[in-house]
């Protein structure tokens, strides 16, 4: 089935994904306007995050559409290619956090 | 015999007529070919007692021919000066077409070779693009109505569709979206604190204090996990409240644009600066209001409100917004209390097309207080501005050479009234010479729409390399 993600929820997960990569240490550039200084672009798309920590690197894509590959091949040749480099391709759905909460209280 | 009061002011006419600034003794010098005594000799038959004009194509042509111009059809001749049987007569015919040249040309002595030389037919069809249009008010009339075309979005939502006012709801998101990361790895509070910086901390206690909720704007001592967490879950409904009013508002603009790309027609562009939801409202209700108003309701015209319309590309909006303002024939420029980039390139762009633009500068309050000034703007004085001296109020049509003026309006009443004189060319103008330039003046609002430098070497020099090309079509 085709993947179609809303400009809202492809942001949000941008927005907490790169807040959980901060949690962890990282130094984080990421499309997130008037909080995060935006990634450089990668043969010439631009990563919705980049972070790094010591010498690894770490891109992370969130998927929007099939459309996405393209990109998505430019970044994994770039990490094919960069050592200590590794791409992440996620949907939304696997990073937002829901504020609801489930059966042992936890948010989902 | 003629009186030298009524020589002088015929003399004064017909250097007008040629595109001079009339001089003493000789007003027709910079154009005269014969001699002194043979312009004599043809004038003074052509002013009877007292004030009488008796003039003829045959008499018009040959001080045609003495003054350097080539000699005009008949259709010309009977068009402006066929009437003219005194001396207002004729300065009356003088004004006429001046005010013709100035619109198709902007250039008196290029319009005197063009609507001189041209066939009847033609000659018709350049006087048709200057004179009421009552066949268009007529297809204006027999459309449908416009509104029914475009899905209204509730007026406390159209913020929303900004790209700078719904910025303040993702600073919101983001915030709330800090705290829950705090909530999930409480033990790395510090660690995600320090990555974000203390100007950013400062900017989300900001947002929440905003929101009812305390938040520190440095570090996180003496807050508890069941203090940030209680914050998301009070916040967190209402985050999602905005953002589903958000994505239905923006669903709505997206469908609109579709439906915007797609007119057949599209008569006016509305150019504003939409930078807080309350410029939207504004915006909406001023919209609302013109194309509602007595003065144009019957035209069915069709706009393009940019309050309506949403991509989230700025890219894409930005090309929309071109595409918009190239099909419309008219711009409506809402001035606002200061000057912004976008609004005002879509100005100039407009008068650049060689298209017409009203400015409207609301006339109450007279005050209006903009963040970051001292004082409040005076809106006398800054449609003051527009009328006088704004740098965008002059501009060249790139098509055709021709300087292009603003209709200044001050109540949406008289903009409603200027929209329909303006498409319908139902102006009425007056021409002044001042500083050295002649200036097309609109009557009502002493708008200036053309103006012709006397200077002769600029003059010469702008039309020698801005090569004339056709005539304007509107004004």
């Amino acid at each position: 089935m085709e993947l179609i993600v809303t400009q809202h929820a492809h942001d949000e997960a941008v927005r907490q994904y790169a807040l959980r990569l901060l949690s962890n240490g990282y130094d984080v550039t990421a499309r997130v306007e008037g909080w995060f200084n935006a990634p450089e672009y990668v043969y010439g798309y631009r990563p919705d995050i980049v972070a790094k920590k010591g010498d690894q690197v770490l891109i992370v894509e969130i998927k929007k559409s099939e459309t996405d590959w393209p990109k998505i091949s430019a970044l994994q040749r770039f990490v094919s290619e960069k050592e200590n480099s590794k791409v992440l391709i996620l949907n939304p759905g696997d990073v937002i956090t829901h504020t609801s909460t489930s059966a042992n209280g936890q948010w989902r | 015999m003629a009186s030298g009061d009524n020589k002088d002011r015929f003399l004064i006419a017909l250097a007008k007529f040629f595109g001079l600034s009339p001089r003493k003794p000789n007003p027709l010098a910079a154009v005269q070919v014969c001699n002194d005594w043979f312009l004599a000799e043809l004038v003074a038959p052509i002013l009877g007692d007292p004030d009488v004009v008796i003039l003829n194509l045959e008499r018009f042509n040959q001080l045609m021919l003495a003054c350097g111009h080539l000699i005009a059809s008949k259709h010309f001749f009977d068009f402006f000066f066929g009437k003219a049987r005194t001396v207002s007569d004729f300065e009356d015919a003088v004004e006429r077409f001046r005010t013709k040249a100035m619109w198709l040309y902007g250039n008196f002595r290029f319009a005197y070779k063009q609507l001189s030389q041209c066939d009847s037919q033609q000659f018709e069809e350049l006087i048709a693009r200057t004179t009421l249009r009552k066949d268009l008010e007529k297809e204006f009339r027999g459309r449908s109505p416009f509104l029914d075309e475009i899905q209204a979005i509730p007026e406390g939502d159209l913020g929303f569709l900004g790209y700078i006012s719904s910025q303040a709801l993702d600073d919101y998101a983001f915030g709330l979206d800090v705290l829950k990361q705090l909530v999930i790895s409480w033990d790395e509070r510090e660690k995600l604190l320090q990555g974000l910086g203390a100007a950013k901390q400062k900017k989300i206690s900001e947002i929440l204090k905003e929101k009812g909720s305390q938040f520190p704007s440095a570090g996180i001592n003496g807050v508890e996990l069941t203090d940030v967490k209680a914050i998301v879950e009070t916040l967190d409904p209402d985050l999602q409240a905005l953002k589903d009013r958000q994505a239905s508002a923006q669903q709505v603009g997206m469908r609109n644009t579709q439906r915007y790309l797609t007119l057949p027609y599209l008569d006016v562009y509305v150019a504003t600066s939409m930078r807080t939801p309350e410029d939207y409202v504004t915006q909406h209700a001023f919209v609302m209001q013109l194309f509602q108003n007595e003065n144009v309701r019957d035209l069915n015209l069709r706009y393009f409100d940019p309050t309506a319309s949403y991509d989230p590309d700025r890219i894409k909006k930005g090309l929309i917004e071109c595409l918009m303002l190239r099909r419309a024939a008219i711009t409506i420029y809402n001035a606002g209390a200061e000057d912004t980039m976008g609004k005002d390139s879509e100005l100039a762009a407009t008068l650049a097309q060689g298209k017409p633009v009203i400015v409207y500068v609301q006339s109450e309050p007279a005050f209006v207080d903009v963040l970051g000034r001292s004082k409040p703007v005076s809106m006398d004085q800054r449609a003051k501005t527009f009328n006088v001296d704004h740098p965008l109020g002059l501009q060249i049509c790139t098509r055709t050479g021709v300087a292009h003026g603003i209709i200044v309006v001050r109540t949406v009443d008289q903009c409603a009234r200027m929209l329909r004189k303006v498409l319908l060319h139902d102006l009425s103008f007056s021409i002044k010479h001042e500083g050295g330039n002649f200036k097309l003046e609109e009557k009502e609002t002493q708008s200036v729409l053309r103006v012709v430098t006397d200077d002769p070497l600029l003059s010469h020099s702008f039309w020698t390399y801005f090569r004339h090309t056709e005539p304007e079509t509107d004004i």
